[in-house]
């Protein structure tokens, strides 16, 4: 029987970028077919907000200190696993609202695992090279159309059932207990961050031999 | 303040660590494994003011803030995950889950391990001791500290003098000065001037000791 996974993700985040590669490349090796869902972070309710320049120069400010901390460690760390594996990964100038780019996640979601591959795959890279807007509703239609995704209809969805689609799925998301990205849903169990993947390897694998630790771990060399 | 050690930058590898912190705690034998199997030199810090127990992340008050229910709702989704994290602690430890969650005032722990750093070469069999006798056998008096130093070659006397004198103090120092580095959660590592929070980061910093060698583990 296939098992089913789901992974939460956040085009915005740098923690669930560097997180895409090792997952396909867990599936792939245990055959399984991943079920992509969108959680749009509201990350200025819990990391306050900032507007920095081309140069890093601080435009805006509303954090405290020990934000300021959280959010440049968090840079750092994924910067320096992502620079490891040769991906660029550009610290945003801004705090985006990712929730179109989910919504084109769930509309390519609807067309099949390989378009929604391609609209990912595309989607992150040019958005830490800082080559995407992804707020702007034509240039994710745009993708999606060079992702191979039958576009016809997509900015009623946008507008309509994708948008009230994407903001249930985040109430949802709240009830379940989901609340950051990358997150991993398999046999009821409940794991957030991509260190966690040994121990979603260990479900793959058929939940025998001693449960693993957390460990960025070498997923894509196994 | 003789006793006062700034953090070091010439030791290999700094390991900051919180007594009351079961992934404190969960880390220890994979630390301990990494400095032994590679011989590295190491600085035992201690860590007792996690980002997460600070006033900074708490939500304003309802009437102030728009996003109030939201946090409110985030945070609780947040501790469910904290939550499921504890109970897998306590079966990686072998442990109960109740131990996890003693309430346990780290700070004399924190204080005695600066004072064992003064005085002692090698801080791990305390910090072994700490960890045992708090997530094992439940005990979180302030009087363990005393008592697992009575056990080590350290003079009780100097050890008073410290905690009801300087070592207070120095805390405070240390955590300003982690916090300055960037260290501000449990466990924290420091290799090369880098911050590394959390044990898995072992993995890694394992590669980077051992010379960089082969496929990095990413």
């Amino acid at each position: 029987m296939s098992r089913r996974l789901e992974v939460y993700i956040d085009y915005k985040s740098p923690y669930a970028f560097i997180a895409k590669d090792p997952t396909y490349a867990l599936a792939e090796e245990f055959d399984v077919e991943i079920d992509w869902l969108p959680l749009t972070l509201n990350i200025g309710s819990y990391l306050g907000t900032a507007k920095v320049s081309e140069t890093g120069d601080v435009l805006e400010n509303k954090r405290s200190p020990r934000q300021w901390a959280a959010v440049k460690y968090a840079y750092m760390d994924a910067r320096r696993y992502a620079s490891l594996r040769g991906l660029t990964l550009r610290g945003t100038q801004k705090i985006w609202d990712s929730s179109i780019a989910a919504i084109g996640m769930l509309w390519a979601r609807q067309q099949g695992a390989s378009i929604l591959k391609n609209y990912t795959d595309r989607v992150y890279t040019r958005f830490w090279r800082r080559q995407l807007d992804i707020e702007d509703a034509q240039v994710i239609t745009d993708l999606l159309h060079e992702a191979g995704a039958n576009v016809e209809g997509f900015s009623v969805y946008l507008a309509g059932a994708g948008r009230e689609e994407h903001d249930q799925l985040q109430e949802t998301l709240l009830d379940l207990g989901y609340f950051g990205v990358p997150t991993y849903v398999i046999d009821g169990e409940v794991y957030f961050g991509r260190e966690q993947l040994p121990r979603v390897r260990w479900h793959l694998a058929g939940a025998t031999g001693p449960f693993p630790d957390i460990a960025y771990d070498t997923m894509l060399n196994s | 303040m003789s006793q006062f050690k700034q953090v070091s930058s010439t030791q290999d590898l700094v390991i900051c660590l919180d007594f009351a912190d079961p992934h404190s705690y969960l880390a220890l034998t994979g630390s301990l494994a990494l400095v032994k199997d590679l011989n590295l030199s190491v600085q035992w810090l201690p860590l007792s003011a996690g980002l997460s127990r600070l006033s900074s992340r708490q939500p304003m008050a309802l009437q102030q803030d728009p996003l109030a229910e939201y946090k409110a709702r985030r945070a609780q989704a947040r501790q469910k995950n904290t939550e499921a994290e504890l109970r897998r602690t306590s079966r990686l430890l072998d442990i109960p889950l109740a131990n996890c969650r003693l309430p346990f005032d780290a700070a004399i722990a924190a204080i005695g391990l600066l004072f064992v750093n003064g005085v002692q070469a090698d801080a791990s069999g305390y910090i072994e001791a700490v960890f045992e006798t708090v997530f094992r056998r439940g005990i979180t008096s302030n009087m363990l500290v005393t008592k697992i130093l009575s056990g080590l070659d350290v003079d009780l006397e100097d050890w008073q003098h410290f905690v009801q004198g300087p070592g207070p103090e120095a805390l405070q120092q240390l955590e300003d000065e982690l916090l300055s580095l960037g260290v501000f959660s449990s466990p924290g590592y420091i290799h090369r001037g880098e911050c590394y929070h959390g044990r898995q980061h072992l993995p890694l910093l394992r590669w980077y000791l051992s010379g960089a060698k082969g496929a990095a583990p990413v």
